[in-house]
């Protein structure tokens, strides 16, 4: 079985194609990374490779190069006691959320993580929440022992201060009851309904003892007790909570109906002069809750609310005197103390330079994809992350008051509700209002004509003509199109945001990192075929240069190893000149390397050796595939924000080939400002950004959304996530949510004719049990049944074909 | 068919056993977890043979 892999040149580890896999074979198998041959290494010493048997290519891609450090702080016993959730004399428990699990092999590999330690006893997963709970001896292994094995194995443990155990404690808790609600509320739904039989045939009167029909009436009455005290609770308290805040929420009208249903049929069974209408009650609880679920399905590894605190790491290591180090968190941070930032670390406060070579990259703030080099004796902000190596920095500020946490002073940030544009809230509650004023007409109307109709027909009225079938539309349709959505690649954090996507009609996306490939550019390479050892000798000379192109061109050489060159000189602004083995070699602008002819664009670098123009480097950030047409196609207008310099704008609107407006060189607060400026003008926005110099700009508009590679990847706050592999399909959302919209209307009139035609025969006192019994139910299930099949039809239409 | 309030008694009485079930298993957790259990039960256990 394991065979069939090898012929096609991919991983065994994780599947990656690798073509180049002569350095990383182990045991006849291909490897596409050091990484990954050093999992199977590891598992095949402790006889575990039968992880390869359940799911082909089941690994976890492991990245190359991992601080050994990045663990440390976990011997800090206050920070590790986060993570613990037991600890006796012989034993503790930890829990490590790990998003990489993703299928059966991953389950096996750490059920079995006793084979590799000894001192682990036993390890269990929970698979939807991506959690193991590992039980170990804490004398002979530490918790950063058992971080580390798991990273060293591919699982590397996903580290944040709000994985608070706790927290997700509570939250399962929850889910349980609601879980539970429903189960009861469809148990006492369906035997109601089975009970009703003889009412809907219209047997009560045939029955020769009236003894059994109202046996079957009490039993009724007492199965829709658990229902209208536990499963609905959640109705009646949510709209006492909106009326104590002087407000008709959505929930208000269904408990009113809901009320005056239960009394009514108490009153019926009660004076034996009818049935009720239990089955219709407990059935739209069950199906509200069921509907509800459906909405309010969470995405556990998703994180839609992120302040900036979630962007720096949980502990520094901050260095005492005696030359030692201790890990602190990142609040207790004081001034003066003297910090060590590590490689790829984000700077969680502003300080000074003392050691080290400080190549900050700002980008997360700034948008610039340029590296800021920053002198000993400088300051550096919070908020960049250093990119060569360590350094000790002299902290200036306090976290909480540091340089980055400005941008989240902005009221923007002081959350209030994001104006939503739900037409059916606003349908909805003028129903309510329609209907209680129907009702009320038709009880003075009865008061005069013939009072003992009147309490009837209103409350008739009341209980037919509820807007429960409306809102079981809206939280069913919903429901679906969001699961929907999340199975094609967008997850929304709630059902308004699917209701307001129909009315942007501006779109603005953030350029880098969004619409291009984060750290990828492209490198075209135009001229005369360089030999290996000359190519090594411009790949050490670039490996040397300051300048931001330089680095780019390295990576697209991809030489290997590159030395370092004694004779070299940069001239800034112009370019990189070498002696070596007796040639003089030179790169930088066309100018310098004496090639007149040309005029020089920002983007190209050109290589001369021995004064003999070779040819030149095109680098450019590489645009997504496809999303070029995917712009092109957009109804809207568009609008690109860019934190770089304007080189790439004649690139782009080449490529895009539509009217686009484009800003260059933006800071977060101008891109903020960008979005309200257009908002002023009465567009609802909605922002497509990736990075922290987005959030301001994200959560400033109508609709924010994150576009990330991986779910696991860190997404500043918004309103949804996206997957940036679907971004060429970004119009197919849009138009499924125009569609969900259609769908929603339609489900509305159809619940409106039902409506309609219950208030004709209830305001005429004409209401026989029969009709009730069968209208009722007919209209829930048809409603439920054209949601399912329209939000089926809308996924096909919609995502489908192309996805 | 007055037997019939007799059979009405006995499956109620079963179907509340099997809610009082599910009610006993949704509140320890049995229904957390949906995917491991089931395929736990697949994995071999060679625990005992490298002991021995």
């Amino acid at each position: 079985m394991n065979q069939s892999i090898i012929n096609i040149a991919s991983c065994f580890h994780c599947g990656d194609s690798c073509d180049d896999y002569s350095q990383l074979l182990f045991d006849d198998k291909k490897f596409c990374c050091s990484g990954c041959k050093t999992v199977y290494q590891i598992l095949n010493k402790n006889s575990l490779c039968e992880y390869y048997n359940f799911n082909d290519a089941a690994g976890v891609k492991v990245k190359n190069e991992r601080d050994a450090k990045k663990f440390a702080f976990l011997d800090n016993p206050v920070l590790a006691a986060k993570f613990i959730t037991f600890a006796n004399q012989q034993q503790t428990a930890v829990r490590f959320y790990l998003p990489q699990i993703h299928c059966s092999s991953c389950l096996w590999l750490l059920e079995n993580l006793y084979k590799i330690n000894e001192a682990i006893f036993s390890s269990s997963v929970n698979f939807p929440d991506k959690e193991v709970v590992i039980h170990f001896n804490q004398f002979n292994i530490s918790v950063r022992e058992l971080a580390e094995l798991l990273a060293s194995i591919g699982y590397e443990p996903h580290i944040s201060l709000d994985v608070d155990s706790n927290i997700t404690k509570k939250h399962k808790v929850l889910s349980r009851k609601a879980l539970i609600k429903i189960g009861v509320a469809g148990f006492c739904f369906a035997n109601i309904m089975m009970l009703s039989f003889p009412e809907y045939l219209g047997l009560n009167s045939m029955a020769k003892d009236g003894l059994s029909v109202s046996v079957f009436r009490w039993l009724n009455l007492f199965l829709s007790l658990p229902v209208f005290f536990y499963s609905g609770t959640e109705f009646f308290v949510n709209s006492w909570y909106g009326f104590k805040q002087k407000m008709l929420n959505i929930d208000a009208p269904i408990a009113l109906a809901l009320i005056v249903t239960f009394s009514r049929s108490i009153d019926e069974i009660a004076f034996q002069t009818g049935g009720g209408y239990l089955d219709s009650m407990t059935g739209i609880i069950f199906f509200m809750l069921l509907g509800r679920a459906f909405q309010t399905k969470t995405f556990a590894d998703l994180k839609f609310h992120r302040d900036y605190t979630s962007y720096f790491p949980i502990a520094v290591c901050k260095i005492i005197e005696s030359n030692g180090e201790q890990y602190l968190p990142v609040n207790d941070i004081q001034i003066d103390d003297n910090i060590r930032i590590r490689n790829n670390e984000v700077i969680p406060v502003d300080g000074i330079v003392l050691q080290g070579k400080a190549d900050i990259d700002y980008s997360f703030v700034t948008g610039e994809n340029e590296i800021a080099k920053v002198k000993i004796g400088d300051i550096v902000y919070a908020g960049g992350r250093q990119t060569n190596g360590n350094i000790d920095i002299l902290v200036i500020q306090p976290f909480s008051q540091s340089n980055f946490t400005r941008l989240w002073n902005n009221d923007t940030f002081k959350k209030e509700e994001k104006k939503s544009y739900s037409f059916t809230g606003i349908i909805s509650n003028y129903f309510a209002l329609v209907v209680m004023l129907i009702a009320f007409t038709a009880f003075v109307y009865w008061m005069l004509v013939d009072s003992n109709n009147a309490w009837n027909a209103m409350t008739a009225v009341l209980i037919v003509a509820c807007p429960c079938a409306l809102l079981l539309t809206t939280t069913f349709t919903q429901g679906f199109l969001m699961n929907i959505f999340s199975n094609n690649g967008l997850y929304l954090k709630n059902a308004n945001i699917l209701q307001t996507i129909p009315f942007v009609n501006h779109i603005v996306f953030d350029k880098t990192g969004t619409l291009t490939y984060p750290n990828i550019s492209s490198v075209q390479y135009e001229g005369i075929t360089l030999k290996k050892n000359t190519e090594l000798v411009f790949a050490s000379m670039f490996s040397q240069s300051l300048h931001p192109l330089s680095k780019s061109i390295v990576q697209s050489l991809n030489v290997g190893s590159v030395y370092a060159l004694e004779n070299v000189k940069e001239l800034v602004g112009k370019g990189i000149e070498a002696w070596e083995n007796d040639m003089h070699y030179k790169a930088g602008s066309s100018k310098f390397v004496g090639n007149n002819a040309e005029i020089n664009s920002d983007c190209e670098v050109w290589i001369s050796m021995n004064d003999k123009v070779l040819g030149r480097f095109k680098v450019s950030n590489l645009i997504r595939e496809d999303v070029d047409t995917m712009i092109h196609n957009l109804p809207f207008p568009v609008s690109i924000l860019s934190g770089d310099n304007n080189r790439s704008e004649g690139y782009l609107s080449g490529l895009f080939k539509r009217n686009i407006q484009y800003c260059f060189k933006q800071s977060p607060q101008d891109k903020l400002d960008y979005i309200a400026s257009l908002q002023k003008k009465r567009s609802i926005v909605m922002m497509v950004g990736d990075g922290l110099n987005d959030a301001g700009a994200l959560s400033k508009c109508n609709i924010g959304i994150a576009v990330v590679d991986n779910t696991i990847q860190f997404s500043p706050a918004s309103d949804a996530i996206m997957l940036a592999s679907k971004l060429p399909f970004f119009n197919n959302y849009i138009i499924a949510a125009k569609q969900s919209k259609k769908l929603i209307t339609l489900t509305f009139i159809i619940s409106l004719i039902y409506n309609v035609l219950g208030i004709y025969f209830s305001v005429t006192a004409q209401m026989s049990p029969l009709v009730a019994a069968v209208l009722m139910p007919l209209s829930t299930i048809s409603i439920v049944a054209t949601t399912l099949i329209g939000s089926i039809f809308i996924d096909k239409q919609c995502f489908k074909k192309n996805i | 068919m007055k037997v019939i309030i007799l059979l009405l008694a006995v499956s109620l009485t079963v179907a509340i056993c099997f809610l009082v079930a599910f009610i006993w298993g949704a509140q320890t957790g049995q229904f957390d977890d949906t995917f491991s259990p089931a395929n736990k039960i697949l994995f071999d256990n060679k625990k005992q043979e490298q002991k021995k």
